[in-house]
């Protein structure tokens, strides 16, 4: 009978163990499916690092965040134009660019909002040429924009915001579901910067020695309608909302490059929604010659961006007018932990500035952005 | 114990194999289901992916399929490959080239006497995108000009046509434009739209 007592008991703990034992398989199946999925993911996102390296800006800002007292926010003509290491240097503002090539106001909108997710800057400037996009332009600058953008409920809306017909949000959250085709165009790059990339910019700047003058500037052409579209006002107007919401003084802003156009009509318009508005706004364009801009030697592609030389002298320039205009900005540089991080910020600039120098005595042109 | 063993074993066997078909088909599944989109999407020039056209070129469009200005001897079509037209223009008097935010290629703008020709990069080739008149001293294929009326332009394009700043014209993946000001005919463009 004792026998017989036991039997139950025993064959109870045997199939507990047996099923414990399949848990455990399942799991370890489901992790390795999980890890290839992952390892696979990895491999196949483009990297940035040899061509459009611009796409590292958005990731990069999680390493810069917080502490920022001065936001920049738009495409090309920011992170191409200011320099935050400047800033410092010369004011003692800390600053952080969040910029992507042709980033479009939705863009800057959720930039924005993602930023309130890890600090809360005292300044943000807004260069308004995405004013002139309506709509989506494609799928590149999207994934330029938000790939590296960490996952939030910011992220989701404003894939949703940004998407054009054929992307998916869940591509957005698994990128490995819009890669995974890049298998047959795999190189080198993508097993080396598996699992670590390189450091573009510089708090958010994206820095060019070369020197490409203007000689020639083609006529803007008129155009057919130069009302800016109702979603644009739309952005802005939540941007500026977002920026009372939280304190944030907005700046608008127009970089001073002769390309792509801007145009009297639209700065008009502008101009009209700052005074409306009770917002600066300053056309770096018109002020060139006060800033001192050579578009003999400060510019590298003919007047579309500013090379280091040109967005020294505009930085300059800025913070000449923050330190004016908004006298809530502090000098940090008496702050020895904040002095300590950006004196390593500054030994990274002129390292990459020395890297791209030595490429321009060589040869006479940059390669690369690291050397 | 032995049967007994092997009887499990099997057992656990037979799920791992459920398990791992049921993960190869879901795999296959969620990657064949977006596969005809992502090579089109990886086409589309997306960062980091080639242009899956980079080594096509695009045939010549036809006058029934685009607008075209008539330079001498030269018939300009809207996507047209750039090279052959731009060979066939001659010198130019100034050229200027734009370097996309990101993306390969130029946007490039030759002018000449009274006019610029814009193209664009698509798969290491260059396409016309555009033409746009300066001075009366060019005119369309269908003749007319600048400083003309909004009635000379439906002389030429039809009695229907009608606008007040503005007349729009489209013909396949192309575009005339032509801006009014005061009356009279102030910019002529020629311009490369999706089809």
């Amino acid at each position: 009978m004792p026998g017989t007592e036991e039997k139950p008991a025993g064959n109870g703990n045997g199939s507990g163990t047996k099923k414990a034992a399949v848990i455990v398989r399942v799991a370890i199946l489901v992790l390795v499916l999980l890890l290839g999925l992952w390892l696979a993911q990895r491999l196949l996102v483009p990297k940035y690092i040899s061509v459009n390296e611009e796409g590292l800006l958005t990731r990069e800002y999680y390493a810069a965040a917080g502490g920022n007292d001065v936001l920049f926010i738009g495409d090309c003509e920011v992170y191409s134009n200011f320099s935050p290491v400047k800033l410092w240097q010369d004011r003692g503002y800390t600053s952080v660019i969040r910029g992507s090539p042709q980033q479009l106001i939705w863009h800057s909108y959720y930039m924005l909002e993602d930023t309130l997710r890890y600090e809360k800057p005292k300044v943000a400037v807004f260069n308004v040429l995405s004013m002139k996009y309506g709509e989506p332009q494609s799928e590149a600058y999207n994934r330029l924009a938000l790939d590296g953008m960490k996952l939030s409920d910011v992220k989701l809306r404003a894939v949703a915001a940004s998407r054009t017909e054929d992307e998916t949000v869940a591509s957005y959250i698994f990128p490995l579901l819009r890669f995974h085709s890049r298998w047959s165009e795999l190189g080198s790059e993508d097993f080396r910067y598996m699992f670590s990339t390189k450091q573009l910019s510089h708090n958010g700047y994206v820095m060019r020695l070369d020197v490409k003058s203007v000689d020639t500037v083609p006529r803007d052409k008129p155009l057919e309608d130069y009302s800016f579209s109702q979603v644009c006002w739309d952005y802005l107007d939540r941007m500026k909302k977002l920026c009372d919401d939280n304190g944030i003084r907005l700046i608008l802003i127009k970089a001073p490059t002769l390309k792509p156009a801007w145009y009297d009509e639209w700065d008009e318009q502008i101009v009209k929604y700052a005074e409306d508005n009770g917002l600066s706004y300053v056309n770096l364009l018109d002020l060139r010659d006060e800033i001192g801009i050579d578009y003999g030697t400060d510019t590298f592609d003919a007047g579309m961006h500013l090379n280091l030389s040109g967005a020294e002298k505009l930085t300059a320039w800025f913070g000449d007018y923050l330190a004016e205009n908004v006298p809530s900005l502090a000098d940090r540089r008496s702050d020895a932990g904040m002095a300590a991080r950006w004196n390593e910020k500054i030994r990274y600039y002129e390292e990459m500035r020395d890297a791209q120098q030595r490429q321009l005595d060589e040869s006479g042109r940059i390669d690369s952005y690291w050397g | 114990m032995k049967n007994c063993f092997v009887t499990k074993r099997k057992t656990s066997l037979r799920l791992f194999a459920c398990i791992l078909l049921v993960a190869a088909a879901a795999s296959l599944t969620v990657f064949s289901g977006c596969a005809g989109s992502g090579t089109e999407q990886t086409s589309a020039a997306v960062p980091g992916s080639t242009d899956s056209h980079g080594s096509e070129s695009q045939a010549t469009p036809s006058a029934a399929d685009s607008f075209v200005f008539k330079k001498g001897d030269v018939t300009i079509a809207m996507h047209a490959p750039a090279g052959p037209v731009i060979e066939a223009l001659g010198a130019y008097t100034n050229y200027y080239e734009e370097p996309s935010c990101a993306f390969e290629g130029m946007d490039k703008t030759y002018s000449y006497p009274g006019f610029d020709v814009t193209t664009y990069t698509k798969g290491g080739s260059d396409y016309v995108s555009g033409v746009i008149f300066w001075d009366d001293s060019v005119a369309t294929a269908e003749g007319v000009y600048i400083g003309q009326t909004l009635e000379d332009i439906r002389k030429a394009y039809g009695a229907d046509v009608s606008g007040e700043t503005s007349v729009s014209l489209t013909r396949g993946a192309s575009k005339l434009l032509f801006l009014l000001k005061d009356g009279a005919v102030s910019s002529i463009q020629y311009l490369a739209v999706e089809n």
